[in-house]
Parts: structure tokens; C-alpha cells; sequence
């Protein structure tokens, strides 16, 4: 208390330098609180009333926690997530990494930029127009992909009305959106990597699998766990694409948490139930968040002891 | 195909031997496929907006469109939106 006050009149030169500190953060601070702070806090409250469409609210306590974690639809939509974030966190990492690696080896500056600007291309592009493209794309009658897979004889597709194929087809929209952005994170640490260590191991004569596996990969590591970690949240809230597209359909095979607040919030008007799930959705990737950050210190520090 | 060759030789003065430009070659091969079906959607997208209704809902698929008329394509095309119950 006697800090702030110190800081809100100073005395001496010091406090006038805290004071100038505090100035500069306050209006991120204020935006911070007012931006994400807030309705997170609101949410939790929300979370504990059961609302009316016209404002009342009554305080049921833990009552919708327990109606809404004993719902098999709001299971139903974290496993449609789970399955969603199984297709493609890994094939958006490997292909990334897969490309990046490609794009490292291009020595040609000119043709390189080319082509990792037409994989970046996607990740400017709004998610809507994005689901929007592939929805014409995964059309089973004037869809270009089952009129392509026709020349290789397998027959048409339902993709985004068949309730198998449907996750796999918006995990797909989802790898072509992101691939691009991994892709520049694995390439701006592949360039990073200092060329002694490749011309080391060649002098040694470590073949190319060797280099990866004992030079490239083990440097790339805290990428890699950082790009796992976006790619996890960036699905774990995946929205747009469900909407633009299947609007979690067919018959909710592709109703994803995020989804189902939204409808349960804004179509049914149960904003206490919505609290709860979006309180559900904080905590997990907050633990997520959390694993992640103590595991990053321990891979740097067995590089560290590796090396 | 004669300035391949003739990159192929460059590399392969350059210190390279013919196994690594072959190498070289084939990943710039595979990363430029992937280049090109990252795209395609983009490409799909602006050869649609060209096409008039009938030309879309082709069966089987038109990928070129054959008019040029811009007035056709606007006053059609708004109707057309696959898998759209409303429409």
C-alpha cells in the first residue's frame, strides 16, 4: 500500500522512474483487464447462476457444473474435439516440419520465397472464406475432389455429410489454414542452426538421416513443442470452420465444445450452462499451457546436458 | 529442360556430387507439388467466380469457364451455393 502511494506521489527520482513504469504498462493493463480479465471473471460468475433469457438470475452454485459435466452431448462434443485435435495437430507438425525442411535446402532465394509464400498464402486468408473455398471443394456432386479422386477410380465421397468423414474433412481445412505459419516457425529455426554442426557431422561422416536425427531435430525441440502447443489451442477452440461449414452437423458428428457453447449460449439461451463450458474449455488449455511451459526448462536442459 | 541440365551441371561443378543435385532436384520437386496444392484452392475459388450458375453445377465437373460475360455470372451465379437448402 505505502509502494503505491509512493508511486501515485513521488518523492525522489527513483518513485518519479516506477511512476513512468507504471504509466507506460497502465493502458495494455487496462486493456488486458477490460478485454479478457473481465468476461473471464464475469464467465466464472455466470457459471454459477442459472440465467433467463431476460437477465434473472438465481444462484444454483455448483448445480450446472453438474448437469453440464454429467451431459453425454457435451462429452460427445469434447470427443468430436479430442478426435478433431488427433487428425490434425500431427499432420499439420510433420508437414510443416516436412516442408520447412524442404524449403531449407532450396538454395535458389528467389523460388524459395515463392513457394513458402503459397504455403503461407492460407494462414492470411479469414478462416470463414477458408471454410467457405473447401465446403465448394468437398461438394459431393460439383465438388472438385471427388471429380478428381474419379480419375483414380475410387467413387464419390459424401465428406462433410457423412458422419466418418466429416472430422477428417474439416481437420483437413484446418492443416491447409496452418501449415503456412508452422512451416516459417521450423524455417526461421532451421536457419538459425549453425552450419559448424552440419560440416562437423559430415567430416565425421554422418550420413542425412543421422543429421537429423542427431543435429536438426534435438535443435528444433523447443519449436516443435511450441508449435504442438498452438496447434493444440488454435483446435482445442475450433469455430469457424465448423459453422461456415457443417454448423455441427450431420447429426452432431461434427460438434465440436466451442460450437456447442455457442449454440447453447446464443440459440438456446442458457448462459449459465455456456458459462460452464467455457470455464471447461480455460481450465483445460490452461493446464495445457501450463504442462507445457514445465516441460520446455526440462527439453532445454537435456540439450543443454546433451551437448 | 535445357536449363535443369544445365543448373544439374552448375551444382554439380560447384563441389556437389550428382547423387546430392539429384536430391536437391527431387525435394525442390516435392516442396514446389505441395506449393501448388496448398494453392489450389485459391485457384478453384477465382475460376469458380468467373463461371455462370450452369457452368458450376455442371455434372461431370467444367473447370474452365467458356463465357466471358460478367453479367451472366453476377446475375446467376448469387443463386448457386452448394449443398444449400434455402437457395
Amino acid at each position: 500500500m505505502r509502494q503505491w502511494f509512493r508511486i501515485a506521489f513521488p518523492k525522489n527520482y527513483l518513485d518519479r522512474r516506477k511512476r513512468a513504469g507504471f504509466l507506460f504498462v497502465l493502458p495494455a493493463l487496462l486493456f488486458f483487464g477490460s478485454v479478457f480479465i473481465l468476461p473471464l471473471a464475469q464467465s466464472i460468475m455466470y457459471s454459477f447462476y442459472k440465467i433467463a433469457p431476460g437477465g434473472a438470475k438465481e444462484f444454483v452454485g455448483l448445480r450446472l457444473y453438474e448437469k453440464v459435466l454429467t451431459d453425454s452431448t457435451f462429452w460427445t462434443a469434447v470427443g468430436n474435439t479430442v478426435q478433431l485435435l488427433l487428425f490434425s495437430v500431427p499432420t499439420t507438425v510433420v508437414l510443416a516440419l516436412a516442408v520447412a525442411l524442404g524449403l531449407n535446402r532450396i538454395t535458389n532465394l528467389k523460388w524459395r520465397n515463392v513457394w513458402a509464400s503459397m504455403y503461407f498464402l492460407p494462414f492470411a486468408t479469414s478462416l470463414v472464406a477458408a471454410a467457405l473455398i473447401w465446403q465448394w471443394i468437398y461438394d459431393p456432386v460439383y465438388g472438385f475432389l471427388n471429380y478428381a479422386l474419379s480419375f483414380v477410380g475410387i467413387p464419390p465421397q459424401k465428406w462433410l455429410q457423412s458422419l466418418v468423414e466429416v472430422r477428417p474433412a474439416i481437420a483437413a481445412v484446418s492443416v491447409w489454414v496452418r501449415i503456412g505459419f508452422d512451416t516459417m516457425i521450423f524455417l526461421a529455426a532451421l536457419q538459425s542452426i549453425p552450419q559448424e554442426y552440419y560440416e562437423a557431422a559430415d567430416i565425421d561422416g554422418a550420413s542425412a538421416v543421422q543429421r537429423l536425427r542427431y543435429i536438426t531435430l534435438p535443435l528444433l525441440n523447443p519449436q516443435i513443442i511450441m508449435v504442438c502447443i498452438l496447434e493444440l489451442i488454435f483446435n482445442f477452440k475450433i469455430f469457424d470452420q465448423v459453422y461456415a461449414t457443417t454448423q455441427g452437423g450431420p447429426a452432431g458428428a461434427s460438434q465440436t465444445i466451442i460450437m456447442l457453447l455457442y449454440d447453447t449460449a446464443f440459440k438456446y439461451f442458457r448462459f449459465g450452462d455456456a458459462s460452464v463450458m467455457a470455464v471447461f474449455v480455460f481450465v483445460t488449455l490452461m493446464l495445457v499451457t501450463l504442462a507445457a511451459m514445465a516441460a520446455l526448462p526440462k527439453t532445454r536442459r537435456v540439450l543443454k546436458t546433451a551437448w | 529442360m535445357n536449363s535443369i541440365a544445365s543448373a544439374s551441371e552448375s551444382s554439380h561443378r560447384a563441389g556437389l556430387s550428382l547423387k546430392q543435385v539429384h536430391v536437391r532436384w527431387l525435394i525442390t520437386l516435392a516442396v514446389a507439388c505441395g506449393a501448388i496444392i496448398v494453392f489450389f484452392p485459391f485457384f478453384w475459388m477465382a475460376v469458380t467466380s468467373l463461371k455462370t450458375a450452369p457452368e458450376i453445377q455442371r455434372v461431370p465437373l467444367q473447370i474452365a469457364p467458356t463465357t466471358g460475360s460478367t453479367s451472366a455470372t453476377t446475375s446467376k451465379s448469387s443463386s448457386a451455393s452448394p449443398s444449400c437448402a434455402t437457395c
